[in-house]
């Protein structure tokens, strides 16, 4: 009876984009999303004041400068980690909060169909955020030395955006796993994003390699913000290439790893 | 007969809590009432057979495949959890069409299926209120319908009257007799006994983890020994009736209520006992106006396998 | 011999009320959020700088006093506990998340919200029995390991003079302490009194922190104006350690450069305070209706 069953790949991957749909519907339903919104506009809101002082006193700082100084402290340091932690944690925990994970274990979905739906809902919500925080104060800086410069920085701008694609990419993967593996992913993710990362990533020979801010600072068109007894250490960046690799093999290694550990946990009702 | 889902020598543990001790049962189809006190394993019990839990030994088989990470036999059954679960924002309508979608259906396909069967749970003037909104009884029908909507062999109803009114219930209790007699398999979980005892008569009676009976109500009550049988009649010669009924070896006892003109007897072999009343009642041409067993039901069942 | 019914009994005693309603609350909390491994682990290495800082008061009490060219740190001097507290400042972030984020939410969710005020508890009771449970865990990483090492410091190495002379670092201890656990209880309260979910309320804590501290830091890059500082909340903290330890502060590694205006900062924290109260106020004892 059940090997007539033939659940397709096909039809896997339509109870997939269902699952995905849904999951962005209910995220940004939410006033969370208009708050993480306005964080995300934050960078706007920077670059908006930077023009308002800048017309009241000739300062030396050209606006390319200043982007570059938003995207190494506020955006890489800041912003991404919040966005990812936030939305990486949420999608599989509220299923488990409001207990509606067992609607979607008593169907025949998958549990790679329902892990990839909510990772990619995830992904797809924090890049929109980034692509919004790291573009508009782009426009505004750029048009604030000379128009053109926002044809001539594009370059700049379009590594920036990889540099924020593949961060949420990695971030989502790791806080999927940590929110199947562990009961507080939201406290463990801002430990280890807050703490370890900002902190080990400034440290220099092989232990900076075990972050995910090195490999993505190693892409990074801007140079990293840090304290001046850390910019001491000058830890050494890997290579482009290797860092991209690096950076998708690491995020394939933590869907693994959560898709692994969803099989193997026993999800009980209270 | 025909078994559709098999445990054997299934236990399950947490830390030092035993939760199920050493289960071995078929579940044959049809309805089978699965009862005990809070903390019997009930819910352990439609935990593994949903295979959101492994057993810590033994074997389960659902359709004679491991239930464990086995999404494709989600195909074949509906659950109805105990727990109040809901997606807040949604409408009724939005989460059976969800439900539905899950499954499988197109979403023209999903909409429609999703509201015919909220019509059918009484459902269809609130489908475009948020869930969160309704009623407890509400959310119990919209349980229900999610697990319906697919058309299920089988059915798992965790507790699936809580929170409802009385026609609720009642409506509950036909919609399950109707299920069964359309083929289905379902099992219901509960401690309401007399619902369970209108939905069916085969139960498997649980507590501290273990099985304590199995069967039809009336049999596994003609076992327990220790207990004797009461039987109420009431009758206008009830003492005369009463000399009667002493003749037999079965009876060890009688109470004669003149002024309600009732006897309450004891015995303890009720299948004889029964044979003998009639035969009793026929030759001496007793008027009895009422016969009753008021422990010939699931409630002393309990009581006495659970003491 | 009296032989009792095995029934239902009506409590004979009388009802006593003490002096603080809310203390129930506040017991209960700190021994739920004990319960927790992890938290006691956490709470425990929250200690080691205690120990850290004990090693160097008994080092310096051991170097004797006519030693000319002893090292500056073995001095215990006032800005000696200020150091300490700075950094126990930082521990608060995490120890807050942990102990307060469901407090208000956690109620919402279990709809336990009701129980309380069905119970002769006012909202304020309410609100002052869950703060606490946060101020204590705070308050026992920060005020308690301070005046433990001042006393260690006076029973290891008594002077009385030295004694005299820096009595006021224990209101100063009791002061900063007190005021750096409420600001961040009730921050922390008022967000998980606005969310309904833990998560959210943990994670916004961190957000407005961190970019707060992040703008503040981008806008002072630009226009080296100390007023901008005040748009941080943690720097408006940190600068609270100028109004009670005076010009001892300066001597905290990081002191001068990442704090503003202490009375403005202290301003502005007041300030946030009292909104958080009144929304934290506003949003117990609400109803919500779904429609």
């Amino acid at each position: 009876m059940l090997e007539a069953v033939r659940l397709s790949y096909k039809k896997q991957l339509s109870i997939s984009v269902v699952i995905f749909r849904m999951t962005v519907k209910n995220i940004i339903k939410t006033r969370r999303t208009l708050f993480m919104f306005l964080i995300s506009a934050s960078t706007l809101l920077v670059a908006l004041l930077y023009l308002v002082l800048r017309e009241s006193d000739n300062m030396g700082i050209s606006g390319y400068a200043f982007f570059a100084y938003i995207m190494g402290t506020l955006q890489i340091r800041g912003i991404l980690l919040l966005l990812s932690v936030f939305y990486g944690s949420t999608v599989f925990s509220d299923e488990l909060d409001r207990k509606t994970l067992v609607y979607l274990q008593s169907r025949p979905v998958s549990g790679w169909s329902l892990l990839l739906a909510k990772y990619f809902s995830s992904f797809a919500i924090t890049a929109v955020l980034l692509v919004f925080s790291t573009t508009a104060p782009y426009l505004v800086l750029m048009a604030a030395d000379n128009p053109a410069d926002i044809i001539k920085n594009l370059d700049i701008l379009g590594i920036d955006l990889l540099v924020m694609l593949l961060g949420a990419a990695a971030y989502n993967a790791l806080m999927l796993m940590a929110s199947i593996l562990l009961k507080k992913p939201v406290l463990w993710g801002l430990t280890f994003t807050l703490l370890w990362e900002n902190t080990v990533v400034n440290i220099p020979a092989l232990i900076n390699k075990f972050t995910l801010l090195h490999w993505l600072q190693s892409i990074f068109p801007h140079p990293a913000a840090t304290n001046e007894f850390l910019s001491l250490l000058n830890p050494k960046p890997s290579s482009i290439q290797t860092s991209i690799t690096m950076l998708l093999i690491l995020t394939m290694i933590f869907l693994l790893v959560s898709g692994f550990a969803y099989r193997r946990k026993e999800f009980k009702l209270n | 007969m025909k078994t559709l889902i098999n445990f054997e020598n299934v236990s399950r543990w947490y830390g030092e809590v035993i939760a199920l001790n050493d289960i071995s049962i078929n579940i044959p189809p049809g309805v089978t009432g699965l009862l005990g006190p809070n903390g019997a394993g009930k819910s352990t019990f439609l935990n593994l057979v949903t295979g959101r839990l492994n057993p810590s030994k033994g074997k389960v088989t659902v359709l004679g495949e491991d239930p464990r990470n086995n999404f494709k036999l989600a195909r074949f059954y509906g659950f109805v959890p105990e727990q109040d679960a809901y997606y807040e924002k949604l409408s009724g309508l939005d989460f059976m069409t969800y439900m539905a979608q899950l499954h499988g259906f197109e979403r023209k396909a999903a909409k429609r299926a999703s509201m015919e069967i909220l019509e059918r749970h009484n459902l269809i003037t609130h489908m475009n209120k948020p869930v969160a909104a309704y009623s407890k009884g509400m959310r119990q029908r919209i349980k229900l319908a999610q697990a319906l909507i697919h058309d299920p062999e089988i059915l798992y109803l965790d507790e699936p009257m809580n929170g409802m009114d009385p026609i609720g219930r009642n409506e509950t209790i036909d919609l399950v007799k109707k299920l069964s007699s359309a083929g289905k398999t379902i099992i219901v979980s509960s401690h309401i006994l007399h619902e369970v005892e209108a939905m069916t008569q085969q139960i498997i009676l649980m507590h501290n983890g273990k099985i304590l009976a199995e069967g039809i109500v009336q049999e596994i009550r003609g076992l327990i020994d220790e207990y004797p049988h009461n039987v109420i009649i009431h009758t206008d010669r009830a003492r005369e009736m009463a000399s009667q009924l002493l003749n037999y070896d079965d009876v060890i006892d009688i109470n004669i209520e003149d002024k309600q003109n009732r006897l309450k007897v004891q015995s303890k072999e009720p299948e004889k006992f029964y044979q003998n009343l009639v035969a009793t009642i026929v030759e001496n041409g007793y008027n009895v106006t009422y016969i009753d067993s008021p422990d010939d039901n699931l409630q002393s069942v309990f009581k006495y396998l659970v003491k | 011999m009296p032989i009792f019914e095995q029934t239902y009994r009506k409590w004979e005693g009388t009802l006593k009320t003490t002096g603080i309603r809310w203390l129930p609350i506040t017991k209960m909390g700190i021994k739920q959020t004990f319960k927790k491994k992890r938290f006691l682990l956490f709470f425990i290495g929250c200690q080691i700088p205690f120990l850290v800082f004990a090693i160097r008061l008994i080092i310096g009490a051991l170097v004797p006093e006519s030693i000319e060219n002893a090292p500056e740190f073995l001095k215990i001097t006032p800005s000696f506990f200020a150091h300490f507290l700075w950094i126990q400042s930082s521990f608060i972030f995490i120890m807050t998340i942990w102990s307060g984020a469901n407090l208000i939410n956690g109620d919402y969710q279990s709809n336990a919200l009701q129980l309380y005020l069905s119970k002769p508890l006012t909202q304020l009771d309410y609100i002052l029995g869950k703060l606490s449970i946060v101020a204590f865990f705070n308050l026992a990483i920060t005020m308690v390991p301070a005046i433990l090492l001042f006393i260690l410091h006076v029973l290891i190495k008594y002077d009385k003079n030295w004694f005299i002379q820096n009595l006021w670092v224990i209101p100063a201890i009791l002061g900063i302490s007190l005021a750096v656990s409420v600001i961040h209880s009730l921050f922390i309260l008022c967000l998980s009194a606005i969310t309904t979910n833990s998560r959210f309320s943990a994670i916004t804590y961190f957000i407005i922190l961190v970019l707060t501290d992040g703008v503040s830091d981008l806008l002072y890059h630009l226009r080296r104006v100390s007023a901008l500082l005040t748009i941080s909340i943690s720097n408006n903290i940190y600068s609270l350690f100028g109004i009670f330890f005076g010009k001892h502060a300066a001597k905290i590694p990081d002191y001068s450069e990442n704090t503003a205006d202490p009375y403005y900062g202290a301003a502005i924290l007041i300030v946030l305070c009292v909104l958080c109260y009144f929304v934290i106020k506003k949003r117990v004892g609400r109803i919500e209706v779904i429609q």
